[in-house]
């Protein structure tokens, strides 16, 4: 047997020397395994290392004296509540469900739970947060519910009366109470002398029918039909309730 | 007998099935304590604290302490459960939290970062097999355990007393594969001639 050992590679010998204590506890890796078993039964010195260390691995070890493991674990428990606020009215109304409805646990309420110090679980940190699918849908349909809200607000705001009626804005008409026609021939001097007597307000017109909407005081508006219709120039001065047409 | 299909394999083969199925079930249970089931930490909690006891004791002899260590780890397996990718055994995730958490705790502590082969009891009581010959070995080994470098020490614990394999090993102690292997080279040497010693000594 010893003239094999000193046939024996001495850097494998080492090496093989270094995984004994892993060989005997069993934690290599089956190819390691077998070339370690392969050295050791044929050589002795490696051959007796196992065995001593065989004894070693058996003697077990054996427990600190003085512990008290469900004394240590009632203490740890409460700690579990204390970082994170709410935990203990959230593990409270669990516990309850618990005892209310015994059986598997319902999905929704496996993700009412952790609410620890820990960091939060509604990513898990095993991918970045960037590139979670539920993190990228969540974002796209709250872009989309954006986009819709200002669309919606966009065609609102075009419905509402303009705050400001530009020269060369088109006509809405909106306001309009009064509706005149005038004769052809009325000049534009004319035309202003009378709407100024009468406080009237060019809104809208000429319309297809060289029709004019005027906008009067409302408290005013009889007054100014009355005096609109003794002129001349008028043809018709009539009154222009909303939704009516001119 | 349970049916698991391992039963015809032989011994390595069914001491790596049975570790499988432990990693499984450590798994499920971390998934469960990640979402709050506190029935999964108590299980895991009564899983380990034997096993981390032992292995901080080899580092300190303060029972309390122990007992502290065990809960500040487990504290931070339940805070930290959601974070635990399972790109290692669960075992060496929570070894590595329990060895820096007693690194850590005992720096602060007026603690020696010595064993004390006195503290260790017999569990398993008195039985037939369990002669006086074989506690004075086991009370031998775990004296001259105790008077090793912490580095070692903690290696060959892992290796021995916890079946740990060499790369889960560097992962707990935080320290290169060669590292441990080297350490665990010295380790058993000087126990054998700590053991040789003590035996001269009582003869």
């Amino acid at each position: 047997m010893k003239a094999r050992i000193m046939e024996l590679d001495i850097p494998a010998h080492q090496a093989i020397q270094e995984l004994l204590p892993w060989f005997v506890s069993g934690q290599l890796a089956p190819d390691e395994a077998a070339r370690v078993a392969g050295h050791v039964d044929s050589c002795e010195q490696c051959s007796k290392d196992v065995a001593w260390q065989r004894r070693m691995h058996d003697q077990s070890p054996a427990m600190p004296a003085g512990l008290d493991m469900e004394a240590a674990l009632a203490r740890l428990l409460p700690r579990l509540e204390q970082p994170a606020g709410g935990l203990a009215q959230r593990e409270a109304a669990k516990d309850l469900e618990r005892e209310l409805e015994p059986g598997p646990e319902p999905e929704p309420e496996r993700q009412l739970a952790p609410e620890l110090p820990r960091p939060v679980r509604l990513s898990r940190p095993r991918t970045p947060a960037a590139n979670q699918p539920s993190w990228l849908r969540a974002t796209v349909v709250a872009q989309f519910a954006l986009i819709a809200c200002l669309g919606l607000l966009l065609v609102r705001q075009g419905d509402a009366p303009p705050a400001y009626h530009a020269l060369g804005a088109a006509p809405s008409g909106g306001n309009a109470n009064v509706v005149v026609t005038f004769r052809p021939d009325t000049s534009e001097r004319e035309l202003r002398r009378i709407l100024q007597a009468n406080s009237a307000r060019l809104v809208d017109g000429p319309t297809v029918t060289d029709a004019y909407l005027l906008n009067v005081a409302p408290a005013a508006r009889a007054a100014a039909l009355s005096a609109l219709r003794a002129e001349r120039a008028v043809t018709l001065a009539e009154p222009l309730d909303a939704g009516a047409a001119p | 007998m349970q049916q698991d299909g391992s039963a015809g394999l032989p011994a390595p083969d069914r001491r790596a099935t049975a570790a499988q199925r432990m990693q499984g079930d450590e798994s499920r249970l971390i998934d469960s304590i990640a979402v709050g089931d506190r029935h999964a930490f108590e299980t895991l909690y009564r899983g380990y604290f034997p096993r981390l006891a032992r292995f901080l004791g080899r580092m300190t002899r303060s029972a309390t302490l122990i007992e502290e260590l065990v809960n500040d780890t487990m504290l931070v397996v339940w805070q930290k459960a959601a974070t635990y990718d399972g790109s290692c055994k669960v075992s060496t995730w929570v070894f590595a939290i329990a060895y820096r958490k007693a690194l850590k705790g005992l720096k602060h502590s007026d603690e020696p970062v010595e064993s004390d082969a006195e503290q260790y009891q017999d569990h398993d009581g008195p039985q037939p097999e369990h002669s006086l010959v074989r506690r004075q070995q086991q009370h031998a080994i775990e004296q001259a355990l105790a008077k090793l470098p912490l580095a070692q020490r903690m290696v060959m614990v892992l290796t021995y007393y916890h079946d740990m394999a060499y790369n889960d090993i560097a992962e707990v102690l935080e320290c290169p594969v060669n590292t441990v292997k080297t350490r665990m080279f010295h380790a058993r040497h000087r126990l054998r001639d700590l053991l040789a010693s003590e035996r001269e000594e009582s003869e």
